[in-house]
């Protein structure tokens, strides 16, 4: 039971990514662009989850407070975007979609580094509660942005622009961020199987064995914050230009919960795991929006239930 | 006898406790304690429980920073390190309670013992596993301690006799200058702890150790001095045989003490 079930996980998961590299093929032969959309999304959100997979996955680290880095990524986009369009904001005002990336990198890594260094000082539950609240008060902070229309987020009127590329081709801005996302899973891969992976792990296992082995646990924890963080930093530059609208909303803890149910629904630690967490999740958020008004309620309910079967499997699998 | 004491006096001080103390709110758990080891030599450190043997142990180890006092290795001070720090200066402990990485195997629990003396943390690319000479010393080290069967099995799978000794395989793995060992016979059944002391006997002279242990057989067969300390204060340091003699030591801790400690056997 335990092997074909394995191995169906790892068909599902080279599906899934076949599936997504042929996404604008399939959607134009169905006609039916609204599911290139949902792929694109899906592309989107799990590359923001590699990165909580790194830290989560490999870390051990359970942050609450990933969507902020979507919130840093889209705002490094838009604000730019606004500027050039419509005056101000002196070396901001740009269009160009690489100098946007490299903002959406840079901030979050910066967000990551700060709010990282107070909250590695505590561990566990305190950890949670403190990234969460470093989330909250980015979105507070947003919120504040009148000029970037304040709660109500603001649209971009144009997107990134990028040599070669075309944003505003569905099919372009999607197999831009299936390569963002291979991109992601092969970093994850890398860093997974390299010395710092393995540090990682052994932070995860024992911190105090690790410092008595001579690792400094909080500077090699504190890197991967960093890493995760601006991976999800380049999934806000894409979802800004894939929705064209950007909100403090992006930021807010409910978010970064759903993260953390695609990792853990996807297996923590597993290389392509994010992908098929958020394929489930996309998938069944369409699926009950479709059904009741009142989604949100049963689709928590359904979210629990399937990480803690999915946690048991794992676990049943894992074990000789 | 006279060779011990020779070799006592050869070998450098490769740990030196100048005054430490420390104390827990009201509680004196180092009072003044001049300690040294030197190289090539056992120190074992004994007491009864709650005398402040594993916290001292902690204090040199830079878990815990004395109240005063200092603590110097091989002459550097390093009284307020970092622990990995220390580590990296040939500092190396095995735990009381057995601490292995658990979820990673008995490979990577070495690995990461082999990297952790001189290895950079921050490479990011390449395969850890089949980096040499790491890879290597690993495997070798896994051979040497009868655990090479084992090396893809994740610790937990390990038997308790198994975990003690991958406890000591990784507090050797980086040669160390000096080795903190606490209790490494906790727990064990009287052959296994044997095998230790015939195990910890081998080690001897390659690396200084300072040796907390309940065991008297294992203690009285390895050390070269011993130290007593009760209520976070040394009543007596010196030669196993003027220890054993020393009627203050008698009184406190080797005499009717021995029934309050479930793991030590009365002295051969
Ligand atoms: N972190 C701590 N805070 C307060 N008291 C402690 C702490 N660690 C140990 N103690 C106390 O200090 C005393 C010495 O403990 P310990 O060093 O573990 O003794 P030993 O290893 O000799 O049995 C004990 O009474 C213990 O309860
Ligand atoms: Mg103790």
């Amino acid at each position: 039971m335990r092997l074909p079930l394995r191995g169906m996980v790892a068909v599902l998961e080279w599906g899934l990514l076949a599936a997504l590299l042929a996404a604008p093929l399939l959607a134009q032969w169905l006609a039916a662009p609204f599911w290139l959309d949902v792929a694109t999304r899906l592309a989107i959100l799990a590359l923001a989850a590699v990165g909580l997979n790194l830290l989560l996955g490999v870390g051990g680290l359970a942050s609450f407070g990933h969507a902020a880095y979507l919130a840093i990524g889209a705002y490094a986009t838009a604000i730019p975007i606004y500027h050039s369009l419509y005056g101000g904001g002196g070396w901001l005002a740009t269009d160009n979609g690489l100098l946007h990336l490299l903002l959406a990198v840079a901030a979050g890594g910066l967000f990551a580094l700060i709010t990282g260094a107070l909250a590695l000082k505590t561990r566990g539950i305190h950890f949670i509660m403190l990234t969460m609240a470093f989330s909250q008060m980015l979105f507070y902070l947003l919120q504040g942005l009148e000029t970037y229309g304040g709660d109500d987020g603001m649209s971009l009127d144009v997107r990134s622009q990028l040599p070669g590329l075309d944003l505003d081709d569905a099919a372009q801005l999607h197999w831009l961020a299936v390569a963002a996302l291979v991109a992601g899973l092969m970093l994850f891969r890398m860093v997974q199987r390299s010395r710092f992976g393995l540090v990682l792990m052994g932070c995860k296992a024992r911190p105090e064995r690790m410092w008595a082995l001579g690792w400094p646990v909080r500077p090699v924890l504190l890197a991967a914050f960093v890493i995760g963080g601006m991976l999800a930093a380049v999934a806000g530059w894409l979802s800004a230009n894939h929705a064209t609208f950007v909100s403090p909303a992006m930021a807010e803890w409910t978010h970064s919960g759903e993260l953390l149910f695609m990792v853990i629904l996807g297996g923590a630690g597993r290389w392509l795991g994010p992908l098929t967490g958020a394929a489930a999740f996309v998938l069944l958020e369409e699926w009950l929006s479709s059904l009741t008004l009142y989604w949100h309620l049963p689709f928590g309910l359904l979210l629990i239930g399937i990480a803690l079967w999915q946690a048991g499997v794992l676990q049943r699998g894992g074990r000789p | 006898m006279s060779r011990r004491q020779d070799r006592v006096q050869d070998g450098q001080p490769v740990l030196q406790v100048r005054g430490v103390r420390k104390a827990f709110g009201g509680l004196q758990v180092a009072q003044d304690i001049d300690l040294e080891v030197r190289q090539g030599t056992v120190h074992a450190l004994i007491g009864p429980n709650g005398a402040g043997k594993t916290t001292l142990l902690a204090q040199i180890c830079g878990e815990i920073i004395p109240d005063g006092g200092r603590i110097l290795l091989n002459g550097q001070d390093i009284t307020t390190l970092a622990v990995h720090a220390r580590a990296r200066l040939g500092l190396a402990r095995s735990f009381q309670i057995t601490s292995l990485l658990n979820g990673l195997s008995v490979f990577d629990n070495v690995l990461l013992a082999v990297l952790g003396r001189s290895a950079s943390p921050w490479r990011m690319w390449g395969n850890v596993r089949r980096q040499e000479p790491f890879a290597s010393q690993a495997r070798a080290l896994l051979e040497e301690a009868g655990l090479a069967r084992r090396a893809d099995d994740d610790v937990l799978a390990l038997s308790h006799g198994e975990q003690r000794q991958l406890e000591l395989v990784l507090a050797l793995a980086a040669s160390p200058a000096l080795l903190l060992l606490d209790e490494p016979m906790a727990g064990l059944s009287a052959a296994e702890s044997a095998e230790m002391t015939q195990r910890l006997m081998q080690l001897k002279g390659h690396h200084a150790m300072l040796l907390v242990e309940h065991d008297m057989d294992a203690v009285f067969a390895l050390a070269d001095t011993v130290s007593v300390l009760v209520n976070g204060r040394i009543i007596a340091s010196g030669p196993p045989e003027v220890v054993r003699a020393n009627a203050e030591v008698q009184a406190a801790y080797l005499g009717e003490g021995m029934e309050e400690q479930p793991q030590s056997r009365p002295p051969a």
